[in-house]
């Protein structure tokens, strides 16, 4: 298709990333413009047995595992799970996982919303560019951008070194170890999801509701905090949703910062100790720490009213004035931390590497490996969603909203979760399949297949029943529409979704140190092991490779797409 | 206009029922299209004729009845035609362009190249391919657009090439679902003008569904009136204007008032005076449309027939105007009357009301007698935009 989809685009392509989206559909926030007329009442028609079974059966599949989990943890007796799970080390992990969630969330809604509002509200210089290079920090890993606080800031970091050749520092204060480093390398990081999606409801709120506010006598801070800031609302409720999840579930950042959270404390209960289920029992505390997360967001989000149609008309910039080169200096900051510094660390270790005559061999194994998993994994997914996704389209109905949904229970967990699961389900069921590339890949599909599904599903979406209709008339039998009409039509969506579950499992940390087999390397893991033992040399290079693989898919997936102007056709 | 008898009609719908689940969209539905010319399936929303075209395409498979094209049954008990083996092509509201194609190939995409037989004159199937698709462009005057995309076009653009399509594979005949609905006022009335010049141009029969009265009477050579699945009325544009089958067609077509008379030997006598009326002797209710009755000062009135009111408003549209007057007997009904712009009436005067000395439809009293002066139909005078 040819991509002139205009603001439906940005909701569309911002649904199939972010998994808050497709937790509860796209939110107020991301819906796509409505159709120019309001569809004629639905006709009933029922499902073809040939979608509806597969979808079934695939929703069934990614959940099982996760079911089997709470009954893997109870297995030690009520008892048990009660003196793992109502204790002084969980409740403090509650509070300490909390407490990082709050801080990223407020930290990068600190950085989002000033952010946004400059690049799409004021006539900052540069702001093109500058609405790009804001989106940029997603194409880092949470483990890459640790590695770089590390080993800039670490006690033996590159300004350590500088430090002790001018004043004879030997060795720094871990500061960028703990809360700091973790609220720091997670919030500098995420905050882009919260940003993409602002900068898109700052461009389409109607330039009308703030013109009659200042009609009306208000002035622009208050039209500011009156009009604009809450028509952000849902925007910014569903971007720090995604910021949260992406935060409880992170394992790379507070693994080598060193900050405990649940997701650190559940690897070491099952890397250390004997006994599993300790593990799996963490995990359901974790898991119910999601849910309350997602309801609690799904509460503030209802309250969200509806906006009335925009008119068309461009938005008048604010002037910035004598603030246009302060401001500027502040995003060029932003921009220095956020993808200069990770960089720049990259790219110095990186020539040390080369330099130390570093072999690319350890990192080329490792990006051969991720390369055949995530693939598989891409062309698994875009297999596994398609039934719901044709199903959800095509004959939208209660059960199979409900079937889709259920296939979102994956993308909504974190990975350590999945993984977790996937091991006791496997080592109880499948003990053939332990310990081999095939459960990896299953855990990738269980992860990411939300992400194949809405591309697909929106694909198949967009093309209209209407079209087969047309085409039907015009001589062509069912084969024949779908050979030169449907399949020519849904491929982009298709190969979008793959690109996206491709993208994010080349970048899967936790599921990855857990399933693979022994001596099988990604790119995520080796960076993982070389940045924790602060061999930064073996860092690098992987780490390179994984930014350059995944900054191109980065910008044509998710960041163009958010950013395109409305209309820009 | 009286329609031509034709001995076999093109579509031929008999006893057609369509149903979605519990709910019966078209109800025992007869329907003869001639072949030529435009039918136009008028109703409101909901009332079943778009099911009824979509079960004539072959969209809907019917609960019951059958439905012939050409002599040729394509569904009915125990037999169905696909859609593509019909040989009727559909134009739909947006036009359906498929958005991957240029013009040229939506164009040719019903032109379906020959594969196995036909061996050494390829080339040649393939130019006359290439000659009627654009054929086709140069009918609806697109063919310099052939290189373009859909979304390059504009909504009429869209619409004509949509037609084209529709007719390249020189179908028998052209469903039209509701086709200028998506198009804005100014541009809906040229559209049409120009799909009617192009329908005629090509001789192609049509049927085209549209909730819009205007549309129907203006465009079409025959109107199917619908109602609650069913078809109340077939006939000419001013037959079922002027001549409605009941008084439920005239409520529905049309501006206009219903009130009660009494007919003796030819002539309905009613509050407005007395009118020709070819209907049997009796109570009835007579149909009093806004261009039926003249406003007269009260100073100029002559004393023979009319009734007295005040006019409360007036409304101007520019080739006509329309004056709302307040009876003063008989309950102080509000009637319309659409006059040719002349003379102001200010809001206040005392006017007369005198009948055009005309035949008018009468129609059997209703029960309970309470139609009098019964607006007839919801419908806004003509020269608004927006018509619900």
């Amino acid at each position: 298709m040819r991509g002139r989809d205009g603001g439906a685009g940005t909701a569309g392509a911002l649904a199939g990333v972010l998994p808050a989206a497709g937790l509860r559909g796209p939110g107020p926030a991301l819906r796509p413009a409505a159709p120019s007329r309001p569809p004629r009442a639905r006709r009933r028609r029922r499902a073809p047995a040939a979608l509806a079974l597969p979808a079934l059966a695939v929703a069934a599949a990614v959940n099982l595992p996760l079911v089997y989990l709470f009954v893997r943890s109870s297995e030690g007796g009520l008892g048990r799970y009660l003196d793992t799970v109502v204790s002084a080390r969980t409740l403090g992990l509650v509070g300490s996982t909390l407490g990082l969630v709050a801080g990223v969330v407020a930290l990068s809604l600190a950085v989002a919303v000033p952010l946004a509002w400059l690049v799409a509200r004021t006539d900052l210089p540069g702001r093109r560019f500058w609405a790009v290079a804001g989106a940029l920090p997603l194409v880092f890993p949470s483990y890459v951008s640790a590695f770089a606080l590390v080993a800039v800031l670490g006690p033996r970091g590159y300004l350590q070194g500088w430090l002790e050749a001018w004043l004879g520092i030997e060795r720094l204060p871990g500061l960028v170890y703990g809360y700091g480093g973790a609220l720091v390398a997670l919030a500098l990081f995420t905050y882009p999801y919260t940003y993409l999606l602002a900068v898109a409801a700052l461009r389409r709120s109607d330039p009308a509701l703030e013109e009659t506010s200042r009609v009306l006598g208000r002035g622009r801070w208050r039209t500011f905090f009156g009009v604009v800031l809450p028509r952000l609302r849902p925007a910014l409720l569903a971007g720090s949703l995604l910021v949260a999840l992406y935060t409880l579930s992170d394992f790379g950042a507070v693994s080598i910062v060193r900050y405990d959270t649940f997701t650190l404390a559940i690897y070491n209960a099952y890397r250390g100790l004997f006994d599993r289920t300790v593990a799996a029992s963490l995990a359901t505390v974790l898991v119910a720490l999601t849910v309350a997360l997602i309801a609690l967001e799904a509460l503030l989000a209802r309250r969200v009213r509806p906006a009335p149609p925009a008119t068309g008309r461009p938005l008048e910039r604010v002037r910035l004035g004598r603030w246009r080169w302060p401001a500027l200096a502040a995003v060029a900051v932003l921009a220095l931390v956020t993808l200069g510094l990770p960089l720049g660390v990259i790219a110095y270790w990186g020539a040390r590497a080369v330099a130390l005559g570093n072999p690319l061999g350890a990192a080329g194994g490792a990006a051969a490996g991720s390369l055949a998993v995530s693939v598989a994994a891409a062309l698994a997914a875009v297999a596994l969603a398609l039934p719901a996704a044709a199903w959800a389209a095509r004959h939208p109905s209660r059960p199979a909203r409900a079937v889709e949904r259920a296939s979102h229970a994956g993308y909504a967990l974190p990975g350590i979760v999945v993984a977790l699961s996937l091991v006791f389900f496997v080592s109880r069921y499948l003990p053939a399949l332990y310990q081999t590339l095939a459960i990896l890949v299953a855990a990738y599909v269980v992860r990411f297949l939300p992400e194949a599904l809405a591309a697909a599903r929106s694909a198949f979406a967009a093309v209209p029943a209407r079209y087969e209709e047309a085409a039907r008339s015009l001589g062509r039998g069912p084969l024949g529409v779908l050979a030169t009409l449907t399949l020519p039509l849904v491929r982009p969506g298709l190969a979008a979704g793959g690109g996206l579950v491709f993208l994010t499992a080349m970048k899967e940390l936790p599921a990855t140190l857990i399933l693979r087999p022994i001596g099988f390397d990604t790119l995520a893991s080796r960076v993982w092991s070389a940045a924790s033992e602060a061999i930064y040399s073996e860092a690098a290079l992987p780490a390179l490779l994984l930014v350059a693989a995944s900054a191109l898919p980065v910008y044509m997936l998710i960041i163009r797409p958010a950013l395109a102007e409305r209309g820009a056709a | 206009m009286i329609a031509p008898a034709v001995p076999s009609p093109l579509v031929e719908v008999r006893g057609l029922t369509v149903r979605y689940g519990e709910r019966v969209a078209v109800d025992g539905v007869d329907l003869a299209v001639a072949a030529g010319g435009v039918t136009a399936l008028l109703g409101p929303s909901g009332c079943g004729k778009t099911s009824l075209l979509r079960a004539i395409a072959g969209f809907e498979v019917p609960a019951a009845g059958e439905v012939a094209i050409a002599g040729r049954v394509v569904a009915g008990p125990g037999c169905w035609v696909p859609p593509e083996r019909r040989r009727v092509a559909m134009v739909f509201q947006e036009g359906a362009l498929f958005p991957h194609l240029t013009v040229r190939g939506n164009v040719l995409y019903g032109l379906p190249r020959r594969r196995w037989f036909g061996g050494g004159r390829r080339g040649e199937a393939e130019r006359s391919r290439a000659e009627r698709a654009r054929a086709a462009l140069e009918l609806v005057g697109m063919a310099d657009l052939a290189e373009r995309y859909p979304d390059q076009l504009s909504g009429g653009q869209q619409q004509r090439v949509a037609l084209a399509r529709a007719l390249a594979p020189e179908p028998s005949m052209v469903l039209l679902d509701e086709p200028f609905a998506s198009l804005d006022a100014t541009l809906r009335q040229r559209v049409r003008a120009e799909v009617r010049a192009i329908l005629e141009a090509a001789g192609a029969t049509a049927v085209l569904v549209t909730h819009d009265q205007e549309e129907a009477l203006s465009v079409a050579d025959t109107v199917a009136v619908m109602a609650g699945g069913r078809i109340l009325q077939v006939g000419s544009p001013e037959a079922v204007y002027r001549r409605p089958a009941s008084a439920a067609v005239a409520r529905f077509i049309g501006d206009g008032q219903l009130v009660d008379c009494v007919v003796d030997a030819g002539v309905a006598r009613s509050v407005f005076g007395r009118a020709p009326a070819g209907a049997p002797d009796g109570p009835g209710l007579l149909l009093v449309r806004p261009e039926d009755l003249t406003v007269m000062p009260e100073c100029f009135y002559d004393g023979h027939e009319g009734i007295a009111g005040e006019v409360v408003r007036r409304t101007f549209y520019g080739h006509d105007l329309v004056d709302e007057v307040r009876l003063h007997e008989d309950g102080g009904e509000v009637v319309r009357v659409r006059c040719l712009a002349g003379p102001a009436h200010a809001p206040g005067e005392r006017v007369r009301l005198v009948l055009r000395h005309h035949e008018l439809p009468v129609f059997p009293a209703e029960r309970g007698g309470a139609a009098n002066h019964r607006p007839a139909g919801g419908a806004p005078p003509p020269g608004d935009a927006v018509r619900s």
